[in-house]
């Protein structure tokens, strides 16, 4: 089982745990909300953008380095995000949003290191538990207006916020529907390149698989949160994590990289996936 | 076979197109006139197209332009394809492409240069705030943009800018910042002082006995 999965790449244990594999600098110190001040680039302050090794996403470099994506609507946070305009003679108004990897995890991974997302501009991603939106509408700013997100979340209450967060972006279909049950949004779901998983649901695993065998693509890729807590609360996580692994294996996916998402979140790993790949290729 | 007067038996073989000559009357030569009429229409149709397409076409390879008396030399009529590829390339290198949504490299300036080089040495700026950057390995980005940070709805007295403090580069930012000059400057007198000892301070003193 192991033999695909690389050394988790993150140095949790070791005390030093702060930066990436691809930019080791600083992380800024901020918290959800609570722990205010501790973040200190201040509104009106000038910032330098430039491309983030993943497509789609920038670094916003001053004191701190911030991760970014570009606004697909201009002149709107979704969550009270900050954002960077850009005032250009040639391109005019350029915006930027700064993605918290204490809110996503998927921005967590990314700082976390990881090697691909598999979500780049133009790319068709199926978004199962999508909350209120916000990583979503990260996603949607990655995937440009040339990509869809179709977000699958089954909480009312938090699906209202998606329906918000849907309107303004026309790259994102909202789906209130139980991903368990894929069939039931089959007549709006194409065929996608990558399906991003965050349920946090004790059969996870099932659910991505038979999303996965309706709508992802040959060769398509999955990207899942695996949330221990959620899956067994008495075991340990390492040995939930591989119980995860093994269970997606038997849904024809196979696991590429595992990465946990220590300095944002207890107990927590990205697995990334590929589905029903070719037995003798070998895929980076 | 008699012919007409004049017609010998070669000039049999020099057939005009839509002109026959009939043999049963001498002396005439017949044509057929609805056959010339639609040949002549057809013609000014033909005519008619030329004009407009040529017209275009011409004004579209013409390099005598408008901005034509500003130019430095003659632009060729002609450029070679190999050209055209390797002007469209360069013209694709300066944007990322589709991966980061068509960026633009930016025109560096004495301006922009200061801007990335805060940036470079950012380590040396605060005292408390430290940076895992290898040092020799800082390659300055060739795609980049400066922007405004734009505070949230809810941090309006928490941390923003007001209009009085905000500048329009990062060099000015940090010049306007009081904490930032004390600090350098006690490090540069520091600096002095180190320097000042032993084979500097030497030279110094003995520059000040000669004058």
């Amino acid at each position: 089982m192991s033999r695909f999965i690389r050394p988790n790449r993150s140095r949790g244990q070791r005390g030093a745990i702060r930066g990436s594999s691809q930019s080791r600098s600083a992380v800024p110190k901020w918290g959800r909300g609570t722990d205010k001040g501790r973040f200190n680039a201040k509104g009106g302050s000038k910032i330098l953008i430039e491309p983030h090794r993943h497509p789609g996403i920038y670094i916003a470099k001053s004191k701190e380095d911030l991760l970014v994506t570009k606004n697909m609507v201009t002149g709107e946070s979704v969550y009270g995000e900050k954002r960077i305009t850009i005032e250009d003679n040639l391109d005019g108004k350029t915006e930027y949003r700064v993605w918290n990897p204490f809110r996503s995890k998927l921005a967590a991974a990314i700082l976390g290191g990881i090697d691909r997302i598999h979500i780049a501009p133009g790319s068709k991603v199926l978004y199962l538990g999508a909350a209120s939106g916000t990583t979503v509408s990260h996603v949607s700013d990655i995937v440009g207006p040339n990509g869809l997100v179709f977000a699958v979340e089954f909480s009312q209450r938090s699906g209202r916020d998606l329906l918000n967060v849907a309107k303004k972006r026309t790259n994102i279909i909202p789906i209130i529907e139980d991903a368990r049950h894929p069939q039931k949004y089959r007549m709006i779901v194409s065929m996608v390149d990558t399906i991003f998983a965050d349920v946090a649901q004790p059969d996870q695993a099932r659910i991505v698989g038979i999303n996965a065998h309706y709508y992802l693509k040959h060769r398509g890729y999955v990207v899942i949160s695996i949330k221990a807590n959620c899956i067994d609360s008495t075991a340990q996580p390492e040995a939930v994590f591989a119980e995860e692994l093994m269970k997606l294996q038997r849904e024809m996916i196979r696991p590429q990289e595992q990465l946990t998402l220590e300095p944002y979140e207890r107990d927590h790993a990205v697995v990334v996936g590929i589905y029903r790949p070719d037995r003798k290729q070998k895929y980076d | 076979m008699e012919l007409g007067p004049g017609l010998s038996e070669k000039t049999k073989f020099l057939e005009v197109p839509n002109i026959q000559y009939n043999l049963e009357i001498p002396n005439l030569i017949s044509y057929d006139p609805s056959e010339a009429e639609q040949a002549f229409e057809r013609l000014q149709l033909m005519s008619d197209g030329e004009h407009e397409n040529n017209g275009d076409s011409i004004l579209k390879k013409s390099i005598i332009t408008p901005d034509f008396m500003q130019k430095e030399y003659v632009p060729p009529l002609r450029v070679s394809k190999y050209k055209l590829k390797r002007q469209r390339r360069e013209e694709r290198q300066q944007k990322t492409g589709k991966g980061w949504h068509e960026m633009r490299a930016p025109e560096m300036t004495e301006e922009l240069e200061n801007e990335l080089k805060v940036l470079e040495m950012r380590g040396s700026l605060d005292p408390k705030r430290y940076y895992n950057e290898k040092r020799g390995k800082k390659k300055r980005p060739k795609f980049f943009q400066i922007g405004r940070l734009i505070e949230g709805p809810g941090e309006f007295y928490s941390s923003r800018l007001p209009k009085k403090a905000r500048k329009s580069t990062m060099v000015e930012e940090l010049l306007a910042d009081a904490e930032f000059q004390r600090y350098n400057k006690t490090r540069f007198t520091k600096l002095q002082i180190a320097r000042r000892r032993g084979k500097f301070g030497y030279r110094n003193k003995y520059k000040k006995k000669r004058f």
